[in-house]
């Protein structure tokens, strides 16, 4: 059954916050409801893909929109990546009920690091795909031809879905990137906090990764206390449109048994 | 010119001809056996003594065709008798085996051998795809995948997971890791372009078998020389390894009488139960791609035993004579296909083991001094690059 995501938006303390939302809670193995999923964008902004369906069968997910993408409003105050980890820390606060898993998929993996290091009560999970940030000697990097861009970001070009957004739009949010500050690919200050994240941590890279280097993993995986880097193989930057069911399965795995997920479960994990 | 001395171990005392695969065993007599892998693991150390670079060890199943089920046994047996000499694994017909185990054993023994280990990424024969159960279609995309998924076993600097095609491995931590940096020369077969192709995309050596003549033979390494450049990498002649059956007597008739029983018992006996298992499987499967390549391998398994072995000799597909013939056609080998390395294969067949080592006394004593310096620059051994560095 096809999920519907709902758009929606948030009244926060410092301005609104659109996200779009889908997916019915779910329950695990001893009847608990699951927390719901926030998933954090990409630089080029919010677009629904096979990953979202799979990920929403059981489990409610929360899609923020970053403030200026798709023509939303800026939130006063709200010019740095880490204040925009702290717009959503205040949104899982107010709408989610203060607790999350946490997956964010290259900015919005910077953006999840910045939160599960400033706001650790709000993250259960954490799920790092292409995380952005922590490019040391500017390693990487998006390259400025559009053909070559899309040879780095998608191996498989031919799953992405129908983008009804406009290259106009596309590039209008990328350029909403600089009211953000992002200027240094290594986020320094974020790096000497790593160590501080609380959450079980699920850091994924794709075996022909361009745009983040390898470094970038070695620097999470060395910083964070409690994490596992696992590869998706045959998946450039955008891995979960390169390969969604691989994406879904560990990140499903992930999600639901924590640090349990390392174990083989054979066909009673497919039918989870 | 580098040697490589290459051991089949075939249970040469099969006593039928057979057609059916897998071959019945009910004839297999342990002691025979035991006897047999005695010999040939003595035989393969005293290469070592002969002047050899390398032993080479390779993985069959369900055949007498060869007794080496898995190389890595054998390897590490010769890797506890010598002290000099590469160990080149021509198996581990890696898209059988979990990848994981293959990395660990390979790792392994390049530890325990001070890192003298050659790693072979082989594809298999078609008919082994039969013997461990697996689609012969996915061969080629799980040899791809295994191949990305060992190298990232030897040379990760930290617990990793994979979630692929065909493997899934959530937390991977080699003990030990590889001795040689980044890790051990790997080796690819590539007998037809196609195959010659994949293995310089993977940044692999080329190992060469049963090419139909010298032309056909550089017509592969060319394939293989322009894929590499194209994937950014420039192999040399220490990257190429041509494989010949080889038979060194004290006279030209003595050599051609040995190998031509021996191929005709090879041909006949040893390979008869599984051509028919591989012209199965390649006729029932995509094991090769849509090149060709299945066509041409039909073709050479059903008319490799019509060729006389002077035919053979004269289009340079076997090293067969006294020690001065066996001189001039290595020297016509490395003219013709500028290979740095040659495979000898001496035990053919039922060829008699006093012979094979007659035949490796006179290479140590008149072959080798001989042809040693060709290929100088095959000085160096193979240092794999990492792909994308």
């Amino acid at each position: 059954m096809t999920v519907k995501f709902e758009r929606k938006t948030a009244q926060l303390g410092a301005g609104t916050l659109d996200y779009y939302v889908g997916g019915e809670t779910g329950t695990d193995e001893e009847g608990n409801a699951r927390l719901p999923l926030v998933m954090l964008h990409g630089a080029t902004g919010h677009l629904e893909t096979e990953v979202h369906q799979l990920l929403a069968e059981g489990r409610r997910i929360y899609l923020p929109i970053t403030p200026g993408h798709d023509e939303t409003p800026h939130v006063s105050g709200v010019d740095s990546i880490e204040a925009l980890a702290a717009l959503v820390a205040e949104f899982i606060g107010a709408e989610l009920g203060g607790r999350c898993d946490l997956l964010g998929y290259s900015l919005g993996g910077w953006q999840a690091c910045w939160i599960a290091v400033n706001h650790p009560e709000v993250v259960e999970l954490l799920v790092l795909a292409g995380c952005a940030g922590f490019r040391p000697d500017d390693k990487g990097g998006m390259p400025a031809d559009p053909a070559e861009l899309l040879h780095q970001l998608y191996a498989h070009p031919e799953n992405l879905p129908e983008d009804t957004r406009s290259a106009a739009a596309k590039q209008a949010n990328v350029a909403n990137l600089a009211h953000y500050n992002l200027r240094e690919p290594l986020d320094q200050p974020l790096v000497d906090r790593l160590g501080d994240i609380q959450s079980l941590t699920l850091i994924l890279h794709g075996t022909l990764e361009q745009i983040i280097p390898i470094e970038t993993c070695r620097i999470l995986s060395q910083a964070i206390p409690n994490q596992y880097l696992v590869y998706l193989y045959d998946a450039a930057h955008g891995l979960h449109v390169d390969q969604p069911e691989r994406f879904h399965e560990v990140v499903r795995d992930f999600l639901n048994r924590g640090v349990g997920f390392i174990v083989n479960q054979g066909t009673k994990s497919a039918a989870e | 010119m580098r040697f490589n001395y290459f051991h089949l171990m075939p249970y040469d005392v099969f006593p039928e001809k057979t057609e059916q695969w897998p071959v019945d065993n009910g004839a297999f007599d342990a002691e025979t056996a035991r006897q047999l892998y005695n010999e040939y693991i003595d035989t393969m150390v005293f290469a070592e003594e002969c002047g050899w670079d390398s032993i080479g060890c390779n993985e069959h199943h369900f055949s007498p065709y060869g007794l080496m089920s898995n190389c890595n046994l054998i390897g590490s047996a010769l890797i506890q008798r010598t002290s000099r000499v590469k160990i080149a694994m021509f198996g581990n017909l890696v898209p059988l085996l979990n990848p994981i185990r293959v990395a660990e054993e390979y790792a392994m023994l390049d530890v325990i051998s001070g890192g003298r280990l050659m790693c072979g990424f082989m594809r298999g024969i078609p008919h082994e795809y039969i013997a461990y159960g697996l689609p012969p279609d996915e061969s080629r995309p799980r040899l791809a995948e295994a191949t990305e998924l060992i190298r990232k076993a030897w040379t990760e600097p930290a617990p990793f997971g994979w979630e692929g095609e065909f493997y899934k491995f959530r937390a991977v931590s080699l003990w030990p890791k590889p001795m040689q940096k980044p890790h051990p020369p790997i080796l690819y077969s590539g007998s037809n372009p196609d195959s010659a192709r994949t293995a310089a995309r993977n940044r692999a050596m080329l190992g060469m078998v049963f090419i139909p003549n010298l032309e056909a033979g550089r017509a592969v390494i060319e394939a293989y020389l322009d894929e590499a450049h194209k994937c950014g990498w420039e192999p040399g002649p220490e990257h190429i390894l041509c494989g010949f059956h080889t038979c060194i007597a004290e006279t030209d008739e003595a050599a051609r009488e040995h190998l031509e029983r021996g191929v005709k018992y090879f041909m006949q006996v040893l390979m008869a139960p599984q051509r028919e298992a591989q012209q199965i499987v390649v006729q029932k499967s995509r094991y090769f791609g849509s090149d060709g390549a299945g066509e041409f391998f039909l073709h050479r398994l059903n008319h490799a035993g019509s060729r006389t072995i002077e035919g053979a000799i004269e289009d340079g597909t076997v090293i067969c004579g006294s020690p001065e013939t066996a001189v001039k056609q290595i020297k016509r080998i490395h003219a013709e296909l500028g290979c740095g390395w040659i495979n000898t294969n001496m035990k053919v067949g039922n060829i008699p083991n006093q012979a094979v080592r007659r035949g490796m006394e006179l290479f140590r004593d008149h072959v080798q001094p001989e042809v040693r310096d060709l290929s100088k620059s095959t000085g160096a051994m193979p240092v794999m690059a990492m792909a994308g560095e």
